[in-house]
């Protein structure tokens, strides 16, 4: 391994002393991403701003034997884009271009660094949309998007990041540029890449899928009197054909939370939350599935039914679950935010066990979360100064992810493995169906330098270094 | 043909020397290579049979050699359905929908055209329970609708024709019958013979491809801007009706294979070595 001086001298020459951050403090800012519980300090961040130069620092690195690990905007919640071995970070903060916009054929062409929300505005005016809308989408990047394979709350109806990526192209483990295609008449490797966590190569931009935006949008808050009428209201409208574009879910501990920090009210009694959204191109028919829904709502004992129609009163009704997250910052000192996916007929029971285990842990939890695709995000509230109570959160979150594997769902629907989840993917797949995934990684991956101690188990070096990353924060 | 009727059968078969080249009910061969010689021809339409529908979910169970028709059949009991189409055939008043010809495994390995847009069988197939080329058993995904654990192996298998594992139970997402938008549109009577290309094309490329193909489109379902091709015209002409760049956005379904950019090939070779280094299934499709 050089020396850092030469690194940095290394990393200066392929891309200029302004595009490598080496100092301590800016170092610092790249310990982690969103989720902290796991640090581990980069030796040198790059920016590189172009396909050449990333593939020039990766090279450089195969050559030193250096590891090398992509970043987007570091919002991820499952420690992808941590440095876990202390090698190069290189940073998509300058690859943030829109390279170009085809309307007629619905896609455009951007950079990985390009900000989500940035796609959607740079077509808004031509009544299209960047379809997967992560509640990060102010920040977070394609290339995050693209290797998180990231959802949000029209993924329902619309599909998460794989549905919406015609083209990427990457720079491989082994320093080679290539565009993949998605639909060609060979693999379709652009569905391996898509969800790969960066442990595949770094993309560098990608045409995605554009999405005509709907003509007509309704939406509606329902509050219920129990979590269970609310969950049922779920399967329910699933059941009925209505396909919702949204059908999210708030607690009674999120509505608590709301009204601390917020001074947000509902109604006497209510216990969960449910906003469903229906849109389409016919004003009609998106009524009657509103329609449809709130008579169902009704059916399983709603207490209240609001309907917005104008783009004021949705925005209003989409405060809760939009300011949710943020209420529970207001009253605690740390939150993370669990991911689950469950069979959603499953949701009353898993909830169930979701306050039995926070209680036994003495933790505070909150549900705050995607119902309508059965992905569940316990939000857990803590202070992160003390050990016991770290510990605590972990246990916890570990008991309720190995229910989802119980009940026959999945250990993450959008937040990934990255090295949070590793040792709980082992217990959703046995040694065989590991193999089957490790043998899909060497098509790309031989080395272990790219994103090294990611995703899979037993990669060399890895274990060794873990201790070191779990850290109490100071 | 070799039809096992058990798991344990096949895999009998595969402990064989000979490789295995593999169909379901065999409906979509003018679209593959030719078996070689050597080969033990297998049919995995013996692993057949739902295994479990869940209403509640929209999820469904089923051994990957079930009929489609059948699967259909048993999802509408429930008021469920697959939203894929069948075949186009000649006959009596013109072209007509012939069912669905196939099975589960088939349609999938062949990653035939869907016509409900934002619903192809990568969405649709939540995970699958594979037969690996040394005989061991993997699965991948979950029941879940949405998951991000691991690499989505069994939506990376989809369209690689059984080159490099064998579907064996499938779990896939289920919509209500009816609603949609309207999908196909008929083209009756133009033309004799079998399908013998499926086009996927951009929309202004679904314009062009209509009309350089006029005289021999079957079908076209301008949702998902796809083309049923047929006739003799087509034979020879290449691989690509339409083409654009940057994004090559015309996917044709030949025999035999179609063209593939350097990059992309070199990767499936790669693919090959990394799940079936030995050549054990279906030696020679799509050139492999
Ligand atoms: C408040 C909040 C809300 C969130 N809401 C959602 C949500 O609703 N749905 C959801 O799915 N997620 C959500 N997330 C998680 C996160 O925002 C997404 O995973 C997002 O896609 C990550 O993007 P990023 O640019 O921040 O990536 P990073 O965190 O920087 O990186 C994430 C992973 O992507 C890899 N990576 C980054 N760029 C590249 C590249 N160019 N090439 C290859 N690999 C790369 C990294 O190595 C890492 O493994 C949320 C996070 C926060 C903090």
């Amino acid at each position: 391994m050089p020396t850092r001086d030469a690194l940095v001298d290394a990393m200066e020459r392929l891309v200029g002393a302004d595009a490598v951050l080496s100092q301590p403090g800016a170092l610092k800012a790249y310990d982690c991403d969103a989720y902290s519980l796991d640090r581990a300090t980069p030796r040198v961040v790059v920016l590189p701003s172009s396909r050449e130069q990333v593939r020039d620092i990766v090279r450089w690195c195969l050559d030193a034997d250096v590891p090398f690990t992509p970043r987007g905007a570091g919002t991820g919640l499952s420690g992808g884009a941590m440095d876990a071995l202390g090698g190069v970070i290189l940073s998509s903060k300058r690859l943030n271009r829109i390279l170009d916009i085809d309307v007629p054929n619905r896609r455009l062409w951007a950079q990985a660094g390009a900000v989500n929300l940035h796609l959607t505005q740079a077509v808004e005016a031509d009544r299209l949309h960047f379809a997967p809308d992560p509640s990060s989408q102010s920040v977070c990047t394609l290339g995050g998007n693209i290797a998180e394979n990231s959802g949000g709350p029209h993924t329902l109806k619309y599909g998460v990041t794989a549905q919406h990526i015609l083209a990427l192209t990457l720079v491989d483990p082994d320093g080679e540029i290539i565009t993949l295609e998605a639909g060609g008449p060979g693999f379709d490797f652009v569905s391996l890449v898509v969800g790969s966590e960066g442990t595949l190569g770094i993309v560098t931009d990608a045409w995605v899928r554009l999405t005509p935006t709907p003509e007509a949008v309704r939406t509606a808050l329902i509050a219920f009197p129990t979590v269970a009428g609310a969950s049922q209201a779920v399967a329910a409208i699933i059941a009925s054909g209505v396909i919702p574009a949204a059908l999210e879910m708030m607690d009674r501990q999120i509505l608590a939370a709301l009204r601390a920090a917020f001074g947000l009210d509902y109604p006497e009694g209510t216990d969960a939350l449910l906003l469903v959204e229906c849109d389409g191109c016919d004003a009609d028919e998106v009524d009657a599935e509103m329609a449809v829904a709130a008579s169902i709502a009704n059916d399983q004992g709603a207490l209240q039914v609001q309907i917005a129609h104008t783009r004021a009163e949705r925005a209003a009704l989409w405060t809760a679950r939009k300011k949710g997250i943020g209420a529970m910052g207001w009253i605690a000192p740390t939150i993370i935010t669990h991911d689950g996916v469950i069979p959603r007929s499953k949701l009353p029971e898993m909830l169930e066990f979701v306050a039995t285990v926070a209680e036994e842990h003495g933790l505070m939890v909150a549900n705050l979360f995607h119902a309508g695709d059965g992905n569940l995000h316990p939000c857990i509230a803590f202070d992160d100064r003390d050990p016991a109570q770290v510990e605590a959160v972990i246990e916890a979150g570990e008991k309720i992810l190995r229910r989802c594997i119980e009940l026959g769902g999945s250990v993450s629907g959008e937040h990934g493995i990255g090295v949070e989840k590793i040792d709980l993917l082992q217990e959703m797949f046995t040694a065989d169906d590991l193999r089957l995934q490790a043998d899909a990684k060497r098509i790309f991956n031989k080395g272990g330098l790219c994103n090294a101690c990611k995703v899979l188990p037993n990669q060399k070096g890895c274990l060794e270094h873990r201790r070191r990353w779990r850290g109490v924060a100071t | 043909m070799i039809r096992p009727t058990s798991v344990a059968e096949l895999q009998a078969v595969l402990a064989d020397e000979k490789p295995l080249w593999v169909c379901g009910l065999d409906t979509k061969r003018r679209f593959r290579a030719a078996p070689p010689p050597e080969a033990t021809l297998v049919s995995m339409a013996g692993l057949a049979g739902v295994i479990a529908i869940h209403p509640e979910d929209q999820v469904a169970v089923a051994w990957a050699g079930t009929p489609l028709v059948e699967f259909q059949e048993a999802l509408a009991e429930h008021g469920l359905r697959l939203p894929i189409l069948g075949e186009w055939r000649m006959g009596g008043a013109g072209w007509h929908a012939a069912g669905m010809p196939g099975t589960l495994g088939g349609w999938l390995a062949m990653d035939m055209p869907h016509v409900w847009p934002g619903y192809g069988p990568r969405r649709l197939l939540l995970g699958a329970t594979v037969l690996r080329g040394d005989g061991t058993i993997a699965k991948a995904g979950s029941q879940a609708v949405k998951s991000v654990a691991g690499y989505d192996i069994h939506k990376f298998l989809v369209g690689t024709r059984g080159t490099l594992a064998l579907f064996l139970q499938i779990i896939v997402q289920a919509l209500p019958l009816g609603g949609g938008p309207p999908l196909v549109e008929y083209e009756s009577g133009v033309s004799n013979g079998p399908v013998e290309a499926i086009l996927t094309t951009t929309p202004t490329g679904f314009a062009d491809a209509l009309a350089r193909h006029a005289s021999i489109t079957v079908v076209r379902a301008p949702a998902t801007q796809t083309l049923w091709l047929s006739g003799s015209a087509l034979a020879g002409e290449g691989d690509r009706v339409v083409a654009a760049t940057p994004v090559r956005d015309a996917r044709a379904v030949w025999p035999g294979g179609a063209r593939v950019p350097h990059a992309e090939r070199k990767l499936m070779g790669m693919a090959k070595a990394a799940f079936d280094p030995e050549r054990r299934f279906n030696p020679g499709e799509l050139g492999l």
